[in-house]
């Protein structure tokens, strides 16, 4: 049976200055599922993860993380939260958000020394995790010294250092050269193999197929909810909610009009081969 | 006004390029540099009150000299470190000495005489020029044995020896969290002075360009207000609940314990001479 991680119900959020952000949205993520939320900039993207991340209160609705129910109360408590804290990471959609302290390795160990793990186990959860993301070399630099590639993979090590079962990115492959996006992908699917959650908050279409299988897209309230090749292939949807479809889909698009349309570049290999007959 | 634009900028850059540089000293092999953190600021601690007892010129150049040789062992070329003591000194203690040196604040021996007038008269006086001098040479002192601690410690070692002598953890994660951002807060200024001078065609009257600088001012504090609030989410997303945390270090080895031991001996057997013998000791400056 599948349970749960995240469910919101009827939640909205209104920012300080009166503006509407997010109006009566309503989502479940299931263990183990991998969703987008994809829509414009300023469709409330950030928002939703934050209030998925439990960090922030919506104005109205309902949120329940791992089947329970969080309040405003709950938010600033560190101890009552210790639990979904160990459970969720978010990677910020500004790395320097996330990256504080005086070193890699001192904001890689921030979240575990403050969840109250041992030190030598903290020791061994940074070095593994640096390890992991093959950025071991980086510990003792200073945050600001890092390149924007280097400092978005730290911020992911500091969310995947306590190996959380909920991963929340907010636009994840903002700063990343064509190959680092690409070592991203291939992480995203290792994680995603280990059964993690994975919610990927984005306006960058290309990467989606890859790694996840059902897509929301947003602009303030749901549009449209569905799996990622019904998603991707609303071109009209797609066009109102200024995204596009992955250069791989629009090219097989123009060369072949029916429905079975590749996303992937993978895919896309398989139906050229199919149509030359080479198996 | 371009001027104070590009004053300002290279102020920014400078002093971004300046933090950076400073740190590779404390990357190297040095004597310094291998001694624990919270030894070392210690032991420099000793050295600063000892050379705030020394009452002598001599004894503070010898402490000068320590530190001096400190900064060679530990792979600081002079001509980095000797600025970097020198630079404020004279600017600042240097302007508030000038008076002592005068008859009117220290009388004594004249040695110049500056004004003559009805029976009044200003000159600097013997007494006044040894005064002066001492005020400056101690706190050249002083703040030699300060500049080598953080040029030979790394930011979160230092850090982790202010921890260790129980300064309250949230002064701490403030300190550590000012220096992070001090070099993203300052960026952001760079790139926002650049896009300024970007735009601007022919001189521009100081009023007006004030006027302009004033919503620069207003963003930038929109901006790094906004970033406060992220930087306090992504801390609460991991477990911080108000209460600072970090990593305890090992203990110091003998190597350490050997070097904050020199570091009480000496100072102390200096202060003891300069005591015992102080017509031995030469007293410079005095004519």
């Amino acid at each position: 049976m599948v349970h749960p991680v995240i469910e919101l119900e009827d939640v909205s959020y209104t920012y300080p200055d009166g503006t509407d952000a997010l109006n009566r949205i309503s989502i479940r993520i299931d263990e183990g599922e991998s969703a987008a939320i994809a829509g414009p900039n300023g469709a409330g993207k950030s928002t939703l993860l934050l209030i998925m991340a439990g960090l922030v209160a919506p104005s109205s609705g309902e949120v329940r993380i791992f089947g329970r129910k969080i309040g405003k109360k709950d938010i600033g408590r560190a101890e009552s939260m210790s639990d979904i804290r160990k459970r969720i990471g978010i990677v910020f959609q500004d790395a320097d958000t996330q990256l504080f302290s005086a070193t890699v390795y001192d904001d890689v160990a921030f979240g575990p020394m403050h969840l109250g793990i041992g030190e030598d186990e903290v020791d061994e959860m940074v070095k593994s995790t640096l390890e992991f993301l093959g950025i071991t070399h980086l510990s003792e630099r200073h945050p600001y010294d890092l390149s924007g590639g280097e400092k978005r993979k730290a911020a992911i090590a500091t969310a995947l250092v306590s190996s959380p079962d909920v991963l929340l990115l907010d636009e994840p492959t903002a700063d990343l050269d064509p190959k680092n996006r690409r070592e991203f992908v291939e992480l995203l699917k290792k994680l995603k193999e280990d059964g993690k959650t994975i919610v990927i908050a984005t306006h960058e279409m290309d990467i989606l197929p890859e790694v996840v299988e059902r897509m929301i897209v947003l602009n303030g309230e749901i549009v449209r909810e569905g799996s990622i090749g019904e998603v991707m292939l609303d071109e009209k949807l797609l066009e109102r909610a200024n995204l596009d479809v992955p250069v791989v889909t629009r090219l097989f698009k123009l060369l072949k009009n029916s429905d079975d349309i590749p996303l992937t570049v993978e895919e896309a290999i398989g139906r050229i081969k199919e149509m030359v007959g080479d198996k | 006004m371009s001027k104070l634009i590009d004053k300002t900028l290279n102020s920014t850059i400078g002093y971004i390029s300046q933090a950076i540089y400073s740190e590779k000293y404390s990357k190297e092999k040095g004597l310094l540099q291998g001694i624990d953190c919270r030894v070392k600021l210690a032991a420099f601690l000793v050295l600063i009150i000892s050379a705030v007892y020394a009452s002598t010129i001599d004894m503070l150049l010898i402490f000068l000299l320590i530190s001096s040789l400190l900064a060679i062992s530990s792979r600081i070329p002079l001509s980095f470190y000797i600025p970097r003591v020198w630079l404020f000194v004279p600017l600042f203690t240097g302007i508030i000495a000038i008076p002592a040196v005068l008859n009117v604040v220290t009388p004594g021996t004249d040695v110049l005489s500056i004004a003559n007038f009805n029976g009044w008269h200003i000159s600097v006086t013997r007494e006044g020029i040894h005064a002066a001098s001492i005020l400056v040479i101690r706190v050249a002192a002083t703040s030699s044995f300060a500049i080598l601690f953080t040029l030979t410690t790394r930011w979160n070692d230092a850090m982790e020896a202010m921890h260790s002598l129980k300064l309250p953890r949230v002064f701490i994660l403030i300190l550590s969290m000012s220096y992070r951002y001090i070099f993203s807060l300052l960026d952001v200024t760079k790139k926002m002075l650049l896009s300024r001078k970007s735009r601007i065609i022919g001189k521009e009257r100081a009023v007006s360009s004030w006027r302009l600088y004033s919503p620069i001012i207003a963003a930038l504090f929109m901006k790094s207000f906004s970033f406060n609030e992220r930087v306090y989410l992504s801390m609460l997303a991991r477990g911080f609940g108000g209460e600072y945390t970090s990593r305890k270090k090992a203990r110091a080895g003998a190597a350490s314990m050997i070097f904050l031991s020199v570091c009480i001996i000496v100072p102390v057997l200096l202060l003891i001479y300069e005591r015992t013998y102080p017509d031995v000791v030469f007293q410079w400056f005095i004519p």
